[in-house]
């Protein structure tokens, strides 16, 4: 016969074991049955123990719901919101096209200038709104798993050339000079879109963020899958933020000096994962950095 | 009209409030007496713990008596509550005299509710003139 000191001690560590597992068999009664005082006590506390395990999971699952509930709610008001928004912007783009046009055959040549730059002025705000509510528009697509790829026979190097040519204007007046090392042509199956949308976000930050110095893209193959990178000699990005970059709302660089949602990066690595490729980056402070995608060419 | 056996909440009437209020009464200078109702819920918690903060207004020590006999075991959502009120009472509690009759159950449950309620100086006892003298003796 074990002695009443071991057989509680058994005891003890089998009811530690169940509530391991999330049960308990203690009861009130099983707690009463029990002669010694001391032992009543270690029973009592081990079933308060499970019940307050217990209860703690139900509040963490509990709030985990409602967090859920929240991310929901603000997913369906940002796709509403963006879908909403995106027809009077298109409208106002339409206006802004009429306009120009109507200034170019209504108004006498020396008259078009001061105009024909406010009105270009518009175009870009315009255009930048646009660019938010796509973000916007992507971020809900993205999360609610609506991306679909449409692939198609394509030369990446072309796709980036057409880039480039869009974003000549806005490479000079930031000042930087675009250069394309091509070694090309990329075929592969590409959905064009996607892919320019990946590079125009890395270019658009490579210009806000390089100072004015010279950016360096370029496009090759690297067996089956397809490459292309953008080089800038900006601000660079600290080694601390690296990993947080491609992240939803996160932003390296201070919001009072650039502005932006923090969601651009994040919108590329999920449409480059779709695609079944990656994003990286190499960097360093003050010196730039270098944003690197890989895609399957035939994905 | 009196408490009855099952959990009251915030659907309770005002005479049953009223009556969960009158379950906390002053015994003696700063000494007071709680008569536990017999199944605790974050409502009756409430309502008593408020009475009691009324009571003790004004006093930098206190003491009192929680009668716990004939009372269910608290359960998890109720033990959580009683560790917020006495959190807000704690610092002016001389002592508390906890009067766990002769159920084993409630006895160890009071034990290891008072070690995780943080009550600086607490004692327990079979009858209520017992936890007074102790609460007076705190109180000296």
């Amino acid at each position: 016969m074990p002695s009443d000191e071991a057989r509680i001690s058994e005891r003890v560590l089998q009811h530690i074991a169940e509530i391991g597992t999330g049960e308990c068999s203690i009861t009130d009664a099983s707690i009463a049955a029990e002669g010694d005082p001391s032992a009543q006590e270690i029973l009592a506390g081990l079933l308060m123990l499970h019940e307050d395990l217990q209860y703690s999971q139900e509040r963490h699952s509990a709030l985990l719901d409602e967090l859920r509930g929240a991310i929901r709610a603000r997913d369906e008001f940002l796709s509403v919101a963006s879908h909403e928004l995106r027809t009077p912007i298109t409208t106002l783009g339409l206006q802004i096209d009429g306009l120009f046009r109507m200034l170019q055959q209504h108004v006498p040549q020396g008259q078009q200038d001061t105009l024909s730059r406010r009105l270009e002025v518009t175009r870009r705000q315009v255009d930048r709104l646009a660019a938010l509510v796509g973000a916007l528009i992507d971020v809900s697509r993205i999360t609610s798993g609506r991306v679909q790829l449409s692939r198609q026979l394509a030369d990446l190097v072309e796709v980036i050339r057409l880039v480039l040519e869009r974003f000549g204007d806005e490479a000079l007046r930031g000042g930087s000079a675009l250069q394309f090392a091509r070694r090309g042509p990329v075929w592969g199956n590409f959905d064009v879109s996607r892919v320019d949308q990946v590079f125009t976000n890395l270019l658009s930050n490579a210009i806000r963020y390089g100072r004015g110095k010279p950016i360096v893209v370029g496009a090759c193959s690297a067996g089956e899958m397809a490459r292309f990178w953008v080089e800038d000699q900006g601000i660079g990005i600290p080694p601390e933020h690296q990993g947080r970059i491609f992240q939803q709302y996160e932003r390296a660089a201070p919001s009072t000096s650039y502005a932006g949602l923090g969601l651009g990066l994040w919108i590329s690595r999920q449409l480059v994962e779709a695609m079944g490729g990656t994003i990286s980056v190499h960097s360093e402070v003050n010196a730039g950095s270098v944003f690197t995608v890989e895609i399957p060419r035939n994905g | 009209m009196t408490i009855e056996a099952r959990p009251y909440e915030s659907d309770a009437s005002p005479s049953e409030r009223s009556e969960l209020r009158e379950r906390i009464w002053r015994h003696e200078d700063r000494l007071f007496i709680w008569a536990e109702v017999p199944v605790q819920t974050p409502f009756s918690l409430d309502v008593m713990f408020d009475r009691l903060e009324e009571l003790t207004a004004g006093f930098d020590q206190f003491a009192y008596v929680v009668d716990l006999s004939g009372v269910q075991r608290p359960n998890a959502r109720v033990r959580e509550r009683l560790r917020e009120r006495v959190a807000r009472i704690n610092p002016r509690l001389a002592h508390v005299g906890l009067v766990v009759g002769g159920n084993a159950v409630i006895r160890a449950v009071a034990k290891l509710a008072a070690f995780s309620l943080g009550f600086r100086s607490f004692s327990f006892h079979n009858s209520v003139d017992q936890a007074v003298e102790a609460c007076r003796r705190a109180l000296r």
